[in-house]
């Protein structure tokens, strides 16, 4: 028995969490743009 | 996705190997009303040691489980893993023989090399935070124990996350041992730990080792919304427990829950598999929990590898 991808994302969004303070800010569109301007830069792990 | 007991795993940053689910102790003996039998105890044991399993978890607070434990281990000792737990009150109206103290810690400890019959842990937890004792105590007396041979790898549990990774940085200053696994709740049904334990765990060398990873016995798939109504609390059940104490027994959890039997029917496994295996898909875990099912609940699961689910089945904190 193994799990597929679909299904574990599935699983992962019906039990999704709000990520809350500062995560939740730090991945969203405004804090990119201030951050990043548009470039892309790989994160650590 | 293996989980094959003698598929072995680095935990954190040590080099100790562990199965990649380790065997819950908290239901050996029968004191909190709803626990194994010795003999049920003993069958689990053997069964999990038989196909490999190595990983024995068990802690101070777990009433005779630590003496049980012993028992069965007493003739493969040095092939086991031991990992026990100090911290919680051991002598009701005795302030020092409870929290994270060196007074504690040492008679803790002292307590449970005797129950267990030998003169080393392979692991030992702080079980719970005291919000009291200053965290140079606790690590340094850590680190006493490790230099004397009594405990060979240093662990913690139950704890906020700023202040585990401050204890780590300070036992990597100091050259003190460090903290190398995290217990915490960890399931589709809780799985907070994300915010910041677990990719601190990730960052700083503690293995995860979620416990409860069925949520009390909720992703077996045992309660329908038709349970929601009618469950007094205190009527002596897990479901009782579940429902009134812990309130989990949700809407949002039981949607959770249809997904996972959705996702189960199609691999034609239990939902408490598939839970475990979405577990164990996460990088980020080492070994969950698993620990028997209680009596009073629907029993083991079949066609498990391992053998059955873990089971939540006294009060926390595990």
């Amino acid at each position: 028995m193994d799990l597929t991808t679909a299904q574990l994302a599935r699983l992962d969004e019906v039990s999704a969490i709000d990520p809350g303070q500062p995560h939740a800010l730090l991945v969203g569109d405004h804090i990119g743009n201030v951050m990043r301007g548009g470039m892309k830069i790989q994160a650590s792990r | 996705m293996s989980f094959a007991l003698d598929n072995y795993r680095l935990l954190g940053r040590s080099g100790l190997r562990v199965s990649p689910l380790a065997l819950g102790t908290a239901t050996f003996g029968t004191e909190t009303g709803w626990g194994a039998e010795k003999d049920d105890a003993r069958r689990l044991f053997d069964r999990y040691v038989e196909r490999g399993g190595n990983f024995l978890d068990t802690a101070v607070g777990y009433g005779s489980a630590e003496s049980l434990l012993g028992e069965f281990a007493r003739d493969r000792r040095e092939s086991l893993v031991l990992a026990t737990k100090y911290s919680t009150l051991r002598r009701p109206g005795d302030p020092n023989s409870t929290g994270g103290s060196r007074k504690n810690l040492l008679a803790s400890v002292h307590t449970s090399l005797q129950r267990l019959g030998t003169d080393y842990l392979d692991l030992l937890y702080l079980h719970v935070w005291d919000f009291t004792t200053p965290v140079e105590e606790i690590l340094r007396g850590l680190d006493d124990l490790v230099r004397q041979g009594k405990v060979l790898h240093v662990a913690i549990s139950n704890t906020p996350a700023w202040q585990i990774s401050r204890m780590q940085t300070i036992a990597d200053l100091r050259g003190w041992s460090p903290l190398v696994a995290l217990q915490l709740e960890y399931n589709l049904l809780e799985r907070t730990g994300e915010r910041d334990l677990i990719p601190m765990a990730r960052e700083m060398g503690l293995a995860v080792i979620p416990y409860s990873p069925l949520a009390g016995g909720l992703l077996t798939g045992k309660y329908s919304r038709a349970d929601v109504a009618g469950v007094a609390s205190g009527d002596g059940t897990r479901k009782g427990f579940n429902f009134a104490a812990l309130g989990t027994v949700t809407e949002r959890n039981l949607d959770v829950v249809d997904i996972l039997k959705e996702v189960a029917a199609e691999q034609g496994c239990t939902p408490a598999q598939a839970g475990l295996s979405w577990l164990l898909h996460n990088p980020d875990v080492t070994a969950p929990h698993y620990r028997r099912p209680h009596p009073r609940t629907t029993g083991g699961q079949p066609g498990c590898p391992d053998g059955g689910p873990h089971h939540r089945a006294a009060s926390p904190p595990r």
